[in-house]
């Protein structure tokens, strides 16, 4: 399957890009997207542990479940105002 | 009365994660004898804000008392100097998150109006970057509901401050999260 994943602030300029597509085994969680991500990009541990995710726009935990097209953000530490 | 139009627009590309543009409302407030806004108000732009205009809009027969906050580029951190800062934002889950503020902020207290506007993009020295507005019968309420409600946005709203420092350097803001993310100035004066 085909996730989508969008980055933000330090994630963003870490990985150099704002959105790239990751394939993923099938019913793979959200921890094995992180675990991926961050082997892809080592510099992103540090701030992953520190960052919010959502699914769809849903704030998500490690267990959940991914399926074929969904939208995880990483939202570092929220800064606005 | 106060008259509000909101239209729809694009952001520029240029502060955006690669291959996103957002679509932007634009808050344009004139002045009708005939139309009122409705009593909310949300929305993230790259426009200047209208602190003036928020306040207009409180305005309500059932209102004793209005409350607007304006948070503000500062100049000066810790000794530091700041030159300007970009905004970034998650629009979709942030204007849910506004809305969902606003939506607690109403069941806590008796709100007769509502605004929150957030603006992105680049806000130079002295610019308004947030403004929170409320209005309700008294004061109480109108300065405990403002307060939570700056306070929670900055803390929950997916949005992010890049401050640009007088010595060239660039870091995004992450409360919490050490050690600080610095990078390279960029020459603005480049492309």
């Amino acid at each position: 399957m085909v996730i989508k994943v969008l980055f933000f602030a330090a994630a963003r300029e870490i990985s150099g890009t704002g959105s790239m597509e990751l394939s993923l085994e099938d019913d793979a969680t959200l921890g094995q997207l992180k675990q991926s991500l961050v082997e892809q990009f080592p510099g992103l541990m540090h701030v992953m542990g520190h960052s919010a995710i959502s699914i769809d726009r849903e704030y998500a935990t490690d267990g959940r479940i991914l399926y074929h097209g969904a939208e995880v953000a990483i939202l570092p530490p929220s800064s606005g105002g | 009365m106060l008259k509000g139009f909101l239209l729809n627009g694009f952001l520029p590309s240029g502060f955006l994660p690669n291959g996103f543009s957002c679509a932007v409302r634009l808050a344009v407030f004139a002045h009708s004898d005939t139309t009122s806004l409705p009593n909310s108000m949300i929305l993230i732009t790259d426009q200047v804000l209208d602190a003036a205009a928020v306040q207009r809009q409180l305005g309500s027969v059932e209102a004793g008392a209005s409350v607007v906050f304006t948070g503000t580029t500062r100049r000066l951190t810790d000794g530091r100097e700041t030159v300007d800062l970009t905004y970034e934002c998650y629009r979709e889950l942030a204007e849910k998150a506004l809305r969902e503020l606003e939506s607690k902020a109403r069941t806590r207290w008796r709100l007769v109006e509502c605004v929150l506007l957030h603006r992105i993009g680049l806000v130079p020295l002295g610019e308004a970057s947030v403004v929170v507005g409320v209005s309700a019968a008294h004061r109480d309420e109108a300065f405990e509901s403002a307060r939570w409600l700056i306070d929670t946005l900055k803390e929950q709203v997916p949005i992010w401050k890049q401050e640009h420092w007088a010595d060239g350097t660039r870091q995004w803001i992450h409360p919490g999260m050490s050690p600080p993310q610095a990078a390279p100035g960029v020459d603005r004066n480049a492309g």
